[in-house]
């Protein structure tokens, strides 16, 4: 018997198309310092696409073309500060995020992609405005909302020089901060994307 | 052993990679303002404020091409008082005036200059985005702010028309020099950020 006539693929041939490999991880308020993206199968599509653990299973492969890191963050109401003070609010988790937080893109055993977050825009996000009535006993409330640089397509890092992730070879993302961030919002999430070129064997 | 025989047990194959990268440091601009501030002089304690890994030049065998530099300071939101009719309001956007309205950077290599730029002339293309709304019955007080060096879009950046290449282990360094003390309301770390091509060694 001949069992390449029965192959559930044509052997030899890769198709290209357009894809993105995503993935989600909590930041844990007030504790977090590390987190690594791409090393588990989600639970569900909405926090990642990665059908194996920190690979693409043989023989995919993915070319990544731009990389995003969005801050998934809802609308929030504060009670406001003294003046002279820091505003906390999910504006200010964003820039907290931001302001310390580094990516690195680990394949194999060397970095690539080591940027800070306020670098890697998000992409994405909702776009909106917010508005007052203003009767607030002192000290007063605040509301606010942020996301990673403005919520355009455009606004994206693409890589001037794509990089390739091979078959079966160890990649993941590390999200780095020097020390735990308190965030008025709490644990919030955040989605690392990879826009580009998925590799897949012609069926 | 001939020294050609080392070649075989060699951490690094003949020839190099170019990805994309950025180099940056951040320094501290102090409430009461500054003079002048050095940048990539010196190693930092951790990978958010700096990813020198040499002080003052970058290791041998690396090479960096810049094609683009940014300025990105790190602010957070800001409660703050109304201030009188005709006076400069001290907020968050004051922040980013202060420093870029007379600062200048200046982008050393060897013992020459390779551009003079205003920082007027280099937004960080990111940081967060958002809105914030203030509810307060006191009609005189509050306040809430915030504001990045320009539109936090990764488009809006100085792209040189002309790249400029540091090569291995030659001395280089940013400084921004300011003509009069110009204070803040609380002093706020400032990055500058070298983007374009990072040269390494194929390992």
């Amino acid at each position: 018997m001949n069992y390449r006539d029965y192959a559930a693929q044509y052997s030899g041939h890769i198709e290209a198309i357009g894809g993105v490999l995503y993935d989600t991880v909590t930041y844990l308020s007030a504790a977090t310092v590390g987190l690594t993206a791409f090393t588990v199968a989600r639970a569900n599509l909405s926090l990642s696409n990665m059908e194996l653990a920190g690979q693409l299973a043989s023989p995919k492969a993915f070319l990544i073309r731009a990389v995003r890191c969005a801050i998934l963050t809802v609308p929030w109401s504060s009670a406001r500060v003294a003046a002279g003070t820091i505003q906390g609010g999910t504006l200010n988790d964003v820039a907290q995020l931001l302001n310390t937080g580094t990516m690195q893109l680990l394949i194999g055993n060397k970095f690539y992609c080591e940027f800070p977050l306020w670098m890697i825009p998000g992409g994405t996000g909702p776009f909106g405005v917010m508005a007052g009535d203003g009767d607030v006993a002192d000290p007063g409330e605040i509301q606010d909302f942020g996301t990673n640089g403005v919520p355009d397509i455009n606004n994206i890092r693409a890589l001037t020089k794509p990089i390739f992730i091979g078959p079966q070879i160890n990649f993941q993302v590390n999200l780095i901060w020097p020390a735990a961030l308190t965030l008025a919002e709490g644990n919030t999430d955040i989605q690392i994307t990879f826009d580009g070129d998925q590799l897949r064997p012609v069926q | 052993m001939r020294y050609s025989q080392y070649q075989a047990y060699a951490a690094q194959f003949p020839g190099k990679e170019v990805i994309d990268g950025v180099l940056y440091d951040t320094v501290q601009y102090p409430q009461a303002g500054a003079l002048r501030l050095t940048f990539f002089n010196a190693l930092r304690a951790t990978i958010d404020l700096s990813n020198m890994r040499a002080a003052g030049q970058l290791p041998y065998p690396e090479e960096f091409c810049i094609r683009a530099i940014r300025f990105y300071v790190k602010a957070f939101p800001e409660s703050t008082a109304t201030a009188a009719a005709a006076s400069v309001q001290l907020d968050a956007v004051n922040v980013i005036s202060q420093m870029v309205n007379t600062g200048v950077l200046q982008l050393n290599i060897g013992q020459k200059d390779y551009g003079i730029y205003p920082l007027s002339n280099l937004p960080a293309g990111g940081g967060p985005f958002g809105v914030i709304v203030v509810n307060n019955v006191l009609i005189a007080g509050a306040a809430c702010s915030f504001a990045n060096n320009g539109y936090p879009h990764i488009r809006n950046t100085f792209t040189l028309a002309k790249p400029i290449t540091i090569p291995s282990q030659m001395n280089f360094n940013v400084t921004i020099t300011w003509a009069a003390l110009a204070p803040v309301i609380r002093a706020t770390n400032v990055t500058v950020a070298l983007e374009g091509d990072l040269i390494r060694a194929i390992q």
